[in-house]
């Protein structure tokens, strides 16, 4: 199914449960509401500061950063390369010469982990990133001129989230084909929705702002406005809504290959090596396991890297757990 | 309402009528007609040009969009290129077949979320609310082919192997034993059990987490206070009030659950060799049958929008606030 | 507002007027915030007298609101909880009770009106049925008996056509109807204690004036007292009977409504009377505020919590709080308040002055 729990908008926030009568307590960004803080720096830290006090979020930075050297120095670090063949020893359990193992091919499985890990890591990053750029265009424009424009974009981009996603991402990818760029494309195509409903909402709100009426009082033009006045002002939730996407297009990622419409073999990718495994899996379960785990570290560790982000930089939806 | 349901409707019509010039679009780009041809190493050229004609490939495509468009409204799906069975049957068997897997898996974990959400809430910071948090964010982040391949393995493989059995407690394959006669319950039962047990973990993980946040909303609001003010027992402070109007959200999402799980069980389905639409759909895709793949991707889609409607009229029925005119 | 009321309080001996039937003593109620522990309520301690109005007033986070909320046992689960002292009601400590135990009071014999209206009824029940089921949890009666004696309290409440009215959710009243069905539902069994928190706040001033007699003349022929939660002077003056003022989680100034306004014995008190609007004011004189902001409730001061704020402060308000002493019938907690020269017209410069003579002397 589409993956709605990765939809950024589902994720539910609560405010804690207002307390009346509790005044006296500051409320968090009391000192710079009261014009007693110094500059951008002081917000940059106490973001910081905000971040490190998510345990789990501090915990994922390390462990996911570990995985993102490793998988990008795969060349370097892995023992043999993903398509070097031991004919012999295929199908053998985890041991001294293999640590996850071999598949039925005889390749080394914690080397095509490695290399499998750099492609699923860097089409998730392509497409949260390409995602960004296009979700913020539309957002930007539909919540920026408002109007018919807003909604035509606002119309478009809810029929996008009305479509089936993986029958989109098959039939789609299988017209266009299925090489790295093309796949980070076709899922670009479904995850760019969200982020344009974000920054709409942040810009409709943003534009009646006292300080960009006064922008515009000055005379200055909508390109300025939008990118002197309000972008910088949407970049905390454009971050969050990113960090969560890299973990959504990892899932998907993985889906497709699965299923034969994504990275095609001797590429490696989590997904496709977690297919690879299905003729074996009663006698040779670690090539269903180690690439299996990869990718679940991976996203448990992005989808906390993301909660975190929110608490740092978007303390009005914090969580209330 | 019923003005506000009509008029939803005739919007949806004009969007499923562009949605079925982009299927048309789309099924034939994927798919080529001669695929079913392909595998005969015997089929001359004539052959082809025959079956061309036949199917009046050789019309523009706005004629062959036309003719079928006409058909489809009528019911006539015409018969499937490679399986040889009118598609209306192919389809009414594989929708069958989904829907039991998915009202199933709905069912179950509608249950289990909303018991685990509500507890999770009632109890916010005790050791299950932060077990069951652990846990739906592991399922969240474990994609379905995943758990499917896992549960095959321990419940399916492990499982006969530590009870020393000779057959499998759960099958991992099918709707039914080959063989069987008429309706076995326990037959059923023993095929659909990892399936929908493979849904059901992503399910209960984000209809918990919802239910949770969405009772937790409610218990912080005035009128759960009012509610306690007045002498009326925690019990039905926390039933009538509380969980009855959080379930208002839930209600509608599991709405739309059902319709995108017409058309979004492929994996569960591949994985499991279960006879429904997600298999039908791959099988049509391989093998190029065009005429397959066509009222799939209609009916799917109409799916999404007869659900989302109802969806929406279920809202207003459930909580007094939302009004359509 | 011309109904019989159907009576359908159980036959209870209502004690007699000027008996005190409720006591608080020495209120302690704290929350849990992520920034620390906040003493909303730290030792207030008052009576409530049968028959009477008591109107508790301060600004807005001086702990009010978390003190009618304790007596009822109403704070948030979890956040906040009543950390000391006792809450007698004829005699009987509500502190120690158990839900089911308060149960019996809650609705029954206190019950409560809330700020806001919209927010504090059910949206998903109709009006007449939320005021039926409290109805239902004390008293022995039908659903059908309940929803009649419901319709029958909003039209005694003042609600135009209540039978039809009683089928409408909240969201389709309007401001003051709102506020009436809440006061029809705290009504609906005859209390002895109706706690009003900021019942007008949220409402337009025409409408503040009905629904301040509305709470009036039910409290009078039901024989209610009253507790009413207001930051609004005017309002104190119009219904309340006895005042007591609150600043930062304490009891400040209880008195007479009367001796509040023309014979106030605290700085604070005196600031708030001169903060408060008046028709008969010299033209062109400007309103007077109160300097600096309320104490931090996590860490407050050691000595009296005005200190910091009040233009008369001497270094014993600052290291010594002040214990209430009863001065002219009123009770005030103040270090002086029991000085001959002690009105709003002394000069902070001359208390000072005269302080040096009498410890030179």
């Amino acid at each position: 199914m589409p993956d709605r729990r990765n939809d950024p908008l589902e994720n539910r926030i609560l405010l804690p449960a207002e307390i009346s009568d509790t005044a006296g307590v500051p409320p968090e960004g009391y000192l710079e509401a009261e014009g007693l803080s110094a500059e951008v720096l002081t917000n940059r830290q106490l973001a910081w500061r905000r971040f490190r006090r998510h345990k789990a979020a501090m915990a994922s930075l390390v462990i996911f950063g570990i995985i993102v050297i490793l998988t990008l120095l795969a060349p370097v670090v892995a023992p043999f390369g993903f398509e070097e063949q031991f004919i012999t020893r295929a199908l053998e359990p985890p041991s001294r010469d293999f640590w996850f193992g071999t598949d039925r091919l005889g390749r080394d499985v914690l080397t095509r982990v490695l290399y499998g890990g750099r492609v699923s890591i860097l089409v998730g990053i392509g497409v949260a990133l390409a995602s960004a750029l296009i979700g913020t265009v539309i957002g930007a424009i539909a919540g920026f001129f408002g109007g018919r424009i807003d909604t035509i974009l606002m119309r478009f981009t809810d029929a996008m989230l009305a479509l089936p996603a993986l029958v989109f991402l098959i039939v789609v990818g299988r017209i266009l084909g299925s090489s790295v760029f093309i796949i980070v494309l076709v899922l670009t195509l479904v995850f760019w929705m969200p982020l344009a409903r974000i920054v709409r909402g942040q810009f409709l709100s943003l534009k009646e702002k006292e300080f960009v009426e006064a922008a515009r009082a000055l005379g200055a033009k909508s390109g300025r406005i939008i990118f002197r006045h309000i972008l910088p002002n949407t970049v905390g939730p454009i971050t969050v809504t990113v960090t969560l996407l890299v973990a959504g297009a990892i899932l998907s990622e993985a889906t497709l290959s699965f299923l034969g419409f994504g990275i095609q073999l001797p590429t490696p990718s989590w997904g496709n090596m977690i297919a690879d495994s299905r003729g074996q899996l009663t006698t040779s379960p670690w090539m269903l396991w180690f690439p299996g785990l990869a990718l679940i570290i991976t996203v448990i560790c992005v989808n906390f890297l993301g909660d975190g982000l929110r608490d740092a930089l978007d303390p009005t939806q914090r969580k209330s757990s | 309402m019923v003005r506000y349901t009509v008029r939803r409707i005739f919007i949806t019509i004009p969007i499923l009528l562009v949605m079925s010039v982009l299927t048309f679009m789309g099924a034939r780009a994927v798919a080529s007609p001669e695929a079913a041809l392909r595998f005969n190493p015997r089929v001359r050229p004539e052959d082809i040009a025959r079956y061309r004609e036949q199917l009046g490939l050789d019309d523009s495509e706005f004629v062959q969009y036309t003719r079928w468009l006409g058909k489809f409204i009528t019911g006539d799906l015409g018969n499937s290129l490679v399986a040889r069975r009118p598609v209306g049957e192919m389809l009414a068997e594989a929708l069958r077949n989904t829907m039991v897997l998915a009202i199933v898996a709905l069912t179950v974990s509608l249950l289990i979320g909303v018991l685990i959400g509500i507890i999770a809430a009632v109890r916010q910071n005790s050791w299950f609310d932060y077990t069951t948090t652990g846990l739906s964010l592991l399922g969240i982040a474990t994609p379905v082919f995943l758990v499917g391949l896992m549960l095959q393995l321990v419940l399916g493989v492990y499982l006969q192997r530590w009870l020393n059995t000779s057959e499998p407690i759960f099958y991992t394959a099918g709707m039914t034993s080959p063989g069987t006669q008429g309706f076995d319950l326990m037959d059923r039962l023993r095929h659909i059990a990892l399936p929908a047990t493979a849904l059901a973990v992503q399910l209960i993980a984000v209809y918990s987490r919802y239910m949770r946040a969405s009772l937790l909303e409610v218990l912080n609001s005035d009128y759960i206070r009012t509610a306690r003010s007045k002498g009326i027992s925690e019990r039905r402070v926390l039933t009538k009030h509380g969980v009855r109007t959080a379930l208002i959200p839930l209600t509608t999402q599991a709405a739309i659950d059902i319709g995108l799980l017409v058309g979004g069980l492929i994996i569960t389905e591949v994985i499991f060799a279960w006879p429904g639409m997600g298999t039908l759909f791959l099988q049509a895709l391989f093998d190029g049958d065009y005429v397959v793949i066509l009222p799939w991707l209609m009916i799917t889609a109409a799916a999404v929008f007869i659900a989302n409607l109802i969806a929406d009229l279920l809202y207003a029925v459930l909580d007094p606030r939302i009004r359509y005119a | 507002m011309s109904v019989e009321i159907i009576d359908f309080s159980v036959e209870r001996k209502r004690p007699p007027r000027g008996s005190t039937i409720l006591e608080v003593r020495d209120l302690h109620t704290q929350f849990d915030t992520e920034q620390g522990i906040v003493h909303a309520v730290a030792g207030v301690s008052f009576e409530l007298k049968a028959g009477e109005t008591l109107a508790i007033v301060g600004e807005s986070g001086c702990g009010k609101t978390v003190t009618a909320l304790s007596i009822l046992g109403l704070l948030p689960h979890r956040q906040g909880r009543i950390a000391g002292g006792q809450i007698l009601f004829h005699g009987e400590d509500l502190v120690p009770m158990t839900t089911k135990q308060l149960n019996t009071v809650r609705g029954d014999r206190i019950a409560m009106i809330f700020q806001d209206a919209l927010t504090a009824l059910n949206p998903v029940y109709r009006v007449g049925s939320q005021i039926a089921e409290m109805i239902r949890a004390h008293r022995d009666v039908t659903k059908q008996e309940a929803y009649e004696r419901a319709v029958e309290l909003l039209d005694l409440v003042g609600i135009p056509n209540a039978p039809r009215r009683a089928q409408d959710f909240v969201h389709q009243f309007s401001g003051g109807m709102r506020q009436r069905a809440m006061i029809a539902m705290a009504i609906a069994l005859e209390p002895e204690i109706l706690i009003a928190d900021e019942p007008t706040t949220a409402l337009d001033v025409t409408v503040q004036a009905q629904i301040l007699d509305v709470v009036q003349e039910i409290g009078e022929r039901m024989d209610m007292s009253i507790i009413l939660i207001t930051h609004d002077l005017g309002v104190v003056a119009r219904i309340a009977d006895r005042v007591m003022v609150m600043y930062a989680g304490r009891h400040i100034e209880a008195a007479d409504t009367h001796d509040i306004y023309h014979a106030a014995k605290h700085p604070y008190t005196w600031g708030l009377l001169e903060s408060m609007p008046r028709v008969d004011a010299e033209t062109g004189k400007q309103l007077h505020q109160i300097g600096g902001a309320p104490p931090s409730l996590i860490d407050p001061p050691r000595g009296c919590r005005f200190a910091p704020r009040c233009a008369y402060v001497q270094p014993i308000c600052e290291t010594d709080y002040p214990e209430p002493q009863v001065v002219d019938g009123s009770s005030v907690v103040c270090h002086f308040a029991a000085r001959p020269d002690w009105t709003a017209d002394l000069d902070p410069t001359e208390l000072r002055a005269s302080l040096t003579r009498e410890g030179g002397s």
